[in-house]
Parts: structure tokens; sequence; C-alpha cells
């Protein structure tokens, strides 16, 4: 056997060699186990754990029957992973672009494109993991998509908020937009109740980014947002809406407002306005211009004309000062109130002597200056405030404005008697229903009732809103004779005959308005109003309907214009709600002017 | 271990083997363990996906229904098949002799018209 020679220099050297690549080596692992040993152990725990905020769904808005009018849906965004793309599957590339109706080519390129440049200066080139194909795809076409097969295209889930009933009550529900922020509306303004609290989960990860359930640590489950029930009514609400669409067919109007509310609650079965929108698609301005969003029942203000006369009327009457039988001379155009001389507002038709019956049912203009001199100013200044002028009506919509009703002391020399043929005062139509809704409930005024209840998942009650009276304005008994005079408004000899309900007792009172067009009264220009209830003995529904400057050949009157409109609308309500006429003095007469085909077609 | 006797260097033996079996026994059984505590949390992720599916999809349905429970929806599928009711036609109602004289049919949305609502049972028929 023989022995290699190997010089004792060299393997002293060989030895130094790796007893120092030992030392490195050592020095690492302890470089590597002690001294960096909880920035590393940080990083491994980063890299394995994960916490996962699990998103809670948004709640419902459902109309009084439990219609779904706002609901949270799984919406996908498609795309493809080109690493994980297979070229056996591009031929089912053709029945992909077919299902998201997209073009072949965008989806080959995405397909095909597998890496794309970092930032300039670094001049790295990445990996594309994830090209998005489509988004918001709905359930349908997720399925569709996993069915075909396609290695590397999938869908990652998200919530998205959509309105099924499209634009109906679209001002009252308002929208989330693309940041989940609540705009407008219900929407808004029961955020804090919709949206509920998201949940997490403390778990680990594999090398895939898959979650490896069995590490779980800690869980805390999402608690989904609460629902909202209104006491709008699905049906009223399109009865409403179609009216609004018929309306502004033919008057091509600037802006329509209609609210239907039930009187002895105050709960509110429809408000629609015109020009409205989708709140699916709010995003897009061009269809839907932003000032399409705006909820004219609340945020826009007219004066409110001859349908604030029930105001005067019924302060006098409630004060005792008059008798509906009490006779005005109304055919002198000059008074004399407290050592002044007043001009009186015309009429349309000058009248020697007028009842206050009469004053109400022929809206005399001049007449109603007589009411408001007898009353003085502030009583008739806070009546008009008690009937709910000048203040909010406590709507649960956002943007709602209060109008204006001056203070006494601001008021000009003829103000007391323009103010009670309803100038020289701003309201919205929601205050001029609200005002006649007083008329209708006895002469109690109700704060509006837009949300009945906030319930659970099991649908149960969290909270419950019940109808609120805010006070007694006038006396029933002056409720009923007012209620008597607005009847006869819709009367043969009233000036809203087109609101006439056959078998139906009809109170009302129409209003029609000069536009101010650069600081002067407009004769061109009007805001056409009626707001009424019915039957006028028991009422059961108080709808106001108010057309802003409807292009009309002639003065678009309140009687004319809005009236026909109350008609359409108290028919198809009585159909649908199955409201009862109580009035027993005439003959049945078989409905045959309304032809319902009108409303079974689309 | 001369002075042992035979029966202790068994026992030793014995006792040595055991701990030996029974360390690798319990190692396996707490990898085996690991993989019944990994399959069963998968087991339950995966039934957590499935219930989370179908309750998506149930409010897909949810909507699907709303929107086709739409009036305008509805309207649109029964245009030109419904007529209105005629003043001649004869229907069946409950009669009962109500102070007005009038009898009403059980008023329910959808379901009686207006035509159906007002009968005058003072009237000759």
């Amino acid at each position: 056997m023989s022995k290699a020679f190997v010089s004792s220099y060299r393997a002293s050297l060989v030895s130094c060699a790796v007893a120092f690549a030992f030392c490195i080596l050592l020095g690492r692992l302890f470089y590597l186990h002690v001294w960096e040993q909880e920035q590393l152990l940080e990083h491994v725990a980063n890299n394995r754990k994960m916490v996962k905020v699990v998103e809670a769904r948004r709640g419902n808005i459902v109309d009084a029957r439990g219609n779904l009018l706002a609901t949270t849906r799984t919406a996908y965004d498609i795309g493809v992973d080109p690493q994980a793309f297979r070229e056996e599957d591009r031929g089912k590339l053709i029945e992909l672009a077919e299902v998201l109706g997209k073009p072949l080519k965008d989806l080959e390129y995405s397909a095909d494109t597998k890496t794309r440049k970092g930032s300039e200066h670094a001049k790295e080139v990445r990996l594309i993991r994830w090209s998005a194909l489509a988004k918001d795809v709905d359930e349908a076409t997720h399925d569709a998509v996993n069915a075909l097969g396609i290695s590397g295209v999938y869908g990652n889930s998200k919530y998205s908020r959509t309105y099924p009933a499209g634009k109906l009550a679209a001002h009252v529900l308002g929208f989330v937009n693309k940041e989940e922020t609540p705009v407008t509306g219900i929407e808004r303004f029961f955020d804090y109740y919709l949206r509920g609290q998201d949940g997490w989960r403390e778990t680990e990860r594999d090398g895939k980014r898959r979650e490896l359930a069995q590490f779980r640590e800690r869980e805390v489950d999402p608690s989904d947002g609460l629902n909202i029930e209104l006491s709008i009514d699905q049906m009223v609400q399109h009865i409403v809406e179609a009216e609004v669409t018929k309306l502004a067919e033919k008057y091509n109007p600037n802006g329509i407002s209609i609210v239907v509310s039930e009187p002895s609650t105050g709960a509110v079965l429809a408000i629609a306005n015109y020009p409205t929108y989708d709140p699916n698609e709010f995003y897009n301005t061009k269809k839907y211009p932003i000032d399409s969003q705006r909820n004219r029942a609340l945020t826009d203000v007219f004066e409110p004309g001859s349908t604030f006369k029930i105001v005067p009327a019924a302060a006098a009457l409630n004060e005792g000062i008059v008798h509906p039988e009490d006779i005005f001379q109304t055919g002198a155009s000059q008074v004399s109130y407290r050592g002044r001389s007043l001009m009186l507002p015309g009429d349309h038709h000058v009248y020697d002597q007028l009842s206050v019956h009469d004053i109400v049912v022929k809206s005399s203009n001049r007449g109603a200056a007589h009411l408001g001199m007898m009353l003085g100013e502030t009583r008739l200044h806070d009546y008009a405030a008690a009937f709910g002028f000048g203040e909010k009506t406590g709507c649960d919509l956002g943007g709602e404005v209060s109008g204006t009703l001056h203070k006494v002391k601001n008021w000009d020399g003829l103000t007391i008697t323009r103010l009670p043929m309803g100038h020289a005062i701003s309201a919205t139509p929601m205050q001029v229903h609200v005002a006649m809704s007083v008329i209708a409930n006895d002469g109690v005024l109700m704060e509006p009732l837009l949300t009945k209840r906030i319930f659970d998942s099991n649908g149960e009650d969290v909270i419950r809103f019940s109808p609120k009276a805010k006070r007694r304005v006038v006396s029933i008994e002056v409720a009923d004779q007012m209620s008597e005079m607005l009847a006869d408004v819709v009367g043969e000899n009233g000036t809203a005959r087109k609101a006439a309900i056959d078998n139906f007792m009809v109170a009302g009172k129409t209003g029609t308005t000069q536009k101010i067009v650069d600081g002067r009264y407009s004769n061109k220009h009007h805001v056409a109003s009626f707001s009424g209830f019915f039957p006028a003995d028991n009422p059961a529904l108080v709808i106001t309907v108010v057309v802003d400057d409807p292009k009309f050949e002639g003065t678009g009157y309140g009687g004319s214009v809005s009236a026909p409109a109350f008609r359409n609308i108290a028919e198809a309500c009585i159909a649908y709600l199955g409201i009862r006429s109580s009035r027993t003095d005439i003959a049945y007469q078989p409905i045959s002017i309304y032809d319902r085909t009108r409303r079974l077609s689309n | 271990m001369d002075s042992m006797s035979p029966q202790s260097r068994k026992r030793i033996y014995f006792l040595v083997i055991s701990m030996i079996a029974i360390t690798v026994m319990s190692a396996f059984a707490i990898v085996w363990m690991q993989q019944q505590i990994s399959r069963t949390a998968q087991n339950g992720k995966q039934n957590e996906v499935k219930l989370a599916d179908t309750v998506r999809k149930l409010r897909f349905l949810d909507e699907r229904i709303a929107t086709m429970h739409q009036p305008v929806v509805l309207q649109g599928k029964f245009a030109g098949v419904l007529r209105p009711s005629m003043d001649d036609q004869i229907v069946w109602v409950n009669e009962r002799n109500v102070a007005t004289g009038r009898s009403y049919a059980l008023s329910a949305p959808y379901e009686t018209s207006m035509n159906l609502a007002l009968l005058d049972v003072a009237s000759l028929r």
C-alpha cells in the first residue's frame, strides 16, 4: 500500500481553507439564526400568515310589500393568468369571446402577453399573473366561463350594488358609487344600518397563496348589513312614474314632481321626479346628467300659488273670524289696510262678491288677500308655519330644503295681500303635499314616513318607525269644512274639474304660478300644480302633482295639466289598492271614461 | 454488563425497543393526526365554499326574480292579452245587504278589479 506524498504546507493550507469555509458557514448560520433571527422569523411569518378581510354584505332595501328595490349581488372580474394558460385551450377562446362579448383579438392578446416592463429606470421585466378580460359580470356569465374549463382563466368575486327595479324610485333609493360610498337617498341616509361590519380571518397560506385552513387561528365573522323596508309601494310608484313619463312626453316640462301618501299615517307610497336616472348607470352622465339625480320633490322650491290658499282660508275659519258663507266684496282693486291704501292682486274673472267658500272654489286672489288682511301678518305667518311652510318636512332623505317663509319683520307692504295667494313664499312640492295632508288628516300635521322598519336577516324588527304627528294645525270641524270646499273645487264650478273621478268625491286645489324670469313674473312660463285627496270624506290618499314649465299652448294651468294626471294616478290606485267609495248620494256610474287597457300596454 | 442477569438484560432490551416503538408510533400518529386535521379543515373549507356558492346563487336568483317581477316587465308579458271587464259581464260576488245598497268583492291587489268592487245590488239584473 503506497502512500501519496502530501507536503505539510499544502495539507495545512487545505485544512485552513476547509476550516475557514466551515467558519464562514457557521458564521452565516449564527447570523441567520441568532443575529437576524427576529427579522427573518417575522419575514417567514409574514409570508405564511395572512389576515383576510371578510367583507360584510350590504343590506337590502325593499318596498312595503317586500319587493326588492336594492340589493347586493356578487359580481366577478374575469381575467387570465398568461403563465397558466395552455396552448391546447386556445380553441376555447372563441367561445370565451362569445360568452364575455369581447373581441377575440383582445382575449388572445391578453393570453399571449406574458411579461411587462417594470419601471424604465430599473429596466426589469415582470411576469404577468393577471390580465383583466371583463369586469362586473354576473353569476350566469361566471358559470359559463367556468364551464369552458380554460386553464388560467378565472374570476375574482366582489360585491356589487344593484337595483333590480332600474329607474323605479331612483330618487328615493339613491345609489352607492364605485368607491362603495353611498351618495344620495336612502342608501346614504341609512348607510350606518345598511353597510354592516366586515369580519376578518387570521390564517396561513402555502407557496401558491392558497389558504391552509388547518392553520386558521382567529376568525371573526362578518356582520351583514341590516335591511330597510320602505313605505313605498312598487306598484304605486310604477303608476306614478308611468304618469310622469306621459306628462314629460306631452308637455316637455323642465321638471315634474309627484308625491303620493296616506294622510292618516304620513306614509309615502310614491315619490317620482322628472328627469330621472337609472342608479345602475349613475356614472353615465351623458345619458343621465347629474341634474337628473336631484330629488326635486325635496330640493326644488317654487311659489305654491293657489294651492297655498288653503292656509288663509283654514286659518280664518279656525280663528272663528269668518264663516264659509260670509261674503267678501272682491270687485274693488284697492282697499284700505291699517291706514294704508293697498292694491289687491287681480283675478282672471272679476267677481263683485264672493263667499269664503267661493273664494276657495273660484281660487280668487283678491278674496284670499281679504282673508289674509283679516288674519293680520302675525297670524297668517304663524298658520303658514304651522302648515309646515318654511321648515323641512323631516323626510328620511338627504338634501331637503326648508323653502322660504319670511319673518313678519321682513315683509314689505304688499306681502299681506300677496302671501295668501301663494306669492312671496317658496316651498317644495313635498311641503305643499304635507300642507294638503293636514286638511285630509282632520287638521293634524304628520311627518312624512318613508321608512317602515329596519330588520335583520331573519326578518325580525330592529327598529320600527311609527307614524309621527307633529302638531294639530286646525280643528277637525275646520278640516271638514275645508274638505267640503275643496271637494267643490273639483266639482262642476271649480277649477279642477279634470281631477274628478266617477263614483268618488275628490277634494283638491289647483295652483298656477307664474315663474320669475329676469326678475319679472313671466306670462309664458308657469308652474302647474294640483294637490288633492280622495275620498273627500274619508281620505285614503293624498296626491300632489307639480309640473315645472309645461310647454303648452297658452297658460299651463294646474287644472288642465296637473289635475288630469292626478285623476289618472288616483283611478289606477283605486283599482290597485281597492279603495272604496264612501259616496252614497249618487248612483253608480259604470267606469267607461277610464280605459284600463292604457295601463296594460307598455 | 457481565454482572447483569439475562433476565435484566432482556428487560432492558424490551424497554429500549418499546421506547423506540412508542416514539416511532407516536411520530406516525402525530403525522396521521396532522393529516386528519388538514383533511377535516379542507373539508370544512370546501363546505364553506359550497355554502357561500349556494347562498350567492340564491341571491342571484332573488335579484332575477325581482327584476322579472317589475311592473313594467309583467305588463309587457300580458300586454294585448288581457281585456278590461265589460259592463254587462256577469261576475259572482258574496252579496251582503249593506246600508249603502252595494256589495263589495274582497279587495286584494292584482286579484280584484274596480269593476268587480262596485256592483250596485239594488239595480235590476
